[in-house]
């Protein structure tokens, strides 16, 4: 079923809208959340908590893509997930993740307020929109989606050195962007 | 910051970077697919020309009982020929000999002329002569070619 076929179930609150999401879009949630939480339970108890909220927020949000709207909601849901089981349940792909990008934003003031995170939210586009297209999908598939760096090589067609080589660079431009923005403490 | 802050908060990106990725990915598995289906088509193609060409071959080259009368009857007819073309071979070859030797066709003239009347020779020499007599006519009018 087309995406906006899916977007008006859910917008005429039939429930068939969740189980067409499931059949469409059920391995791609399931994906996402695995790449984070690595434990076949908390995935599953993430995927239904994804299709509630999509439920609870379409009406009134209307995604531009379903997909992406889809991707972002688990993604969240899953990284809060994590930092709850954080203490217990760590694995070792998410913890290298955290490291990675933790060295860059050490000297940040960790944001409070919602106002303080839209702006740094900003500023992270920002950065986003000056770098070149293969350096921003190299870095949003690690950072956002949490891809590891040999399912990037893969999905990407490049080795493993060039990704490497291309992240470690753009953390360290990263870290000079938000220095500059003023960021630092 | 903790990398765990900052990555919750990289959530809230503007979605047109992710949907970059996932558009990325959805054309590579259009081009694949596309890149599939033409290795496919081309594949067909060639097993089709394959098989056509095979199905020429074998109907040009395997005997059947109609091509086996025809392979007969032609070599009957080469076999024909090449008989022909031998006795062909040995009259001009005569015939080129007498052009050669023009000198003897202007004797063989003046034979002729001192050859005595018909009606004293005999019946096998009148023909003998008549023949002779062709033949001479046949190679002055080659001369005169």
């Amino acid at each position: 079923m087309e995406d906006q076929k899916i977007i008006d179930l859910f917008f005429r609150r039939q429930e068939s809208a969740i189980e067409e999401t499931k059949y469409k879009y059920g391995n791609y949630c399931r994906k996402i959340a695995f790449q984070i939480l690595h434990i076949s339970e908390d995935v599953e108890e993430c995927e239904n908590d994804t299709y509630m909220k999509l439920w609870n927020s379409i009406p009134p949000t209307v995604p531009n893509s379903l997909k992406v709207y889809i991707a972002t909601v688990i993604r969240n849901l899953s990284i809060q997930k994590y930092r709850y089981y954080h203490a217990e349940k760590r694995n070792q792909h998410m913890e290298a993740t955290i490291e990675e990008i933790e060295e860059s934003v050490a000297m940040i003031e960790t944001v409070e307020t919602e106002v303080a995170k839209k702006e740094l939210v900003i500023t992270i586009n920002r950065f986003l929109e000056e770098q070149k297209a293969e350096t921003r999908q190299i870095f949003t598939r690690r950072y956002f989606k949490m891809q590891s760096i040999t399912d990037i090589c893969k999905e990407m067609k490049l080795s493993k050195s060039k990704v490497e080589t291309s992240l470690s660079r753009t953390r360290k431009k990263l870290k000079q962007f938000l220095t500059q923005e003023g960021y630092e403490v | 910051m903790k990398g765990i802050d900052f990555l919750e908060i990289i959530g809230d990106i503007d979605e047109k970077y992710v949907a970059e990725i996932e558009e990325n990915q959805e054309n590579k598995v259009i081009r694949m697919a596309q890149w599939n289906s033409k290795k496919v088509l081309s594949y067909a193609a060639s097993f089709l020309l394959i098989i056509t060409l095979s199905l020429s071959l074998y109907q040009i080259y395997m005997p059947t009982s109609e091509s086996i009368t025809q392979e007969e009857d032609m070599e009957n007819m080469s076999r024909d020929m090449s008989r022909d073309i031998e006795v062909i071979e040995e009259h001009l070859g005569e015939a080129v000999a007498e052009i050669d030797e023009s000198e003897q066709v202007e004797q063989f003239e003046e034979i002729i002329e001192e050859v005595p009347a018909e009606d004293e020779l005999s019946e096998e020499k009148n023909i003998f002569m008549k023949i002779f007599d062709k033949v001479v006519s046949f190679f002055k009018n080659l001369r005169s070619i």
